[in-house]
């Protein structure tokens, strides 16, 4: 059972998460926020197609969603709604090989 | 490596009351801990000075994610902590409100808690998740 639960697909890329998340940084410097940016999905169009996607898989669905390696992506105007970049991974599988058409590799 | 933690508190107890939602945190060490995801730096460093050094009882209230939180310490007794979620529920927070105005509150709280309320409804980033731990 995942700790978290996603509640909501706000856009093609960002996700929000019950309960939120807490990051402490190694200088104990804490940040907290509901929103997370799926690392690694990048999107030209379709938007519509992708959010449908992802709300059958992250909303609707009773599998455990981890997130691995957070990076910090918008704190700088309040510490308490930041957003980080993740990977997210759905039953210990990336979330991005259900999306293979919008993965660009370089 | 960083990781992201869910944002938990902990409480001994968890009542329901119609829509609204209250957890008690009755164990001085257990409330450290919620302070300790509550608060930092400074802030954290004073309010953990005050409980420490001070002889008199003391109360406050503040918000955290979607709760009001009541902190209040009483020498004998030692600290609790009260989280209470009314659910975006305008009248069960008016209905405690009037409760505490009834048990002679005094209006500078009851004042406070509702201006707490009204900030959780028009500003809902962030929830945080009771979690029971040493249930009483």
């Amino acid at each position: 059972m995942s700790n978290f639960k996603v509640t909501e697909i706000i856009d093609s890329t960002t996700i929000r998460v019950f309960p939120s998340w807490q990051l402490k940084l190694k200088d104990d410097e804490t940040f907290m926020g509901d929103k997370i940016v799926i690392r690694g999905l990048i999107l030209e169009d379709n938007e519509a197609l992708v959010k449908e996607r992802l709300n059958q898989l992250l909303v609707d669905t009773n599998k455990e969603i981890s997130f691995n390696a957070p990076e910090l992506v918008d704190y700088i105007d309040n510490p308490n709604d930041a957003k980080v970049s993740c990977s997210v991974y759905l039953a210990k599988t990336n979330i991005l090989y259900y999306f293979p058409e919008f993965i660009h590799t370089h | 490596m960083l990781n992201l933690v869910p944002l938990e508190v902990f409480v001994n107890r968890i009542i329901k009351e119609g829509n609204a939602v209250h957890g008690y945190t009755v164990f001085d060490n257990t409330v450290f801990e919620n302070l300790r995801i509550i608060y930092s730096g400074k802030l954290l460093e004073g309010i953990t000075y005050l409980i420490k050094n001070s002889k008199d009882s003391f109360y406050t209230f503040d918000r955290f994610c979607q709760y009001i939180i009541y902190l209040q310490f009483q020498p004998a007794l030692g600290l609790t902590l009260k989280f209470s979620d009314y659910k975006n529920d305008t009248d069960a927070a008016l209905e405690e409100y009037k409760l505490l105005r009834d048990n002679n509150w005094r209006k500078e709280d009851t004042d406070k808690i509702m201006k707490i309320f009204q900030e959780i409804l028009e500003d809902k980033n962030n929830t945080a998740r009771l979690v029971i731990k040493k249930p009483i």
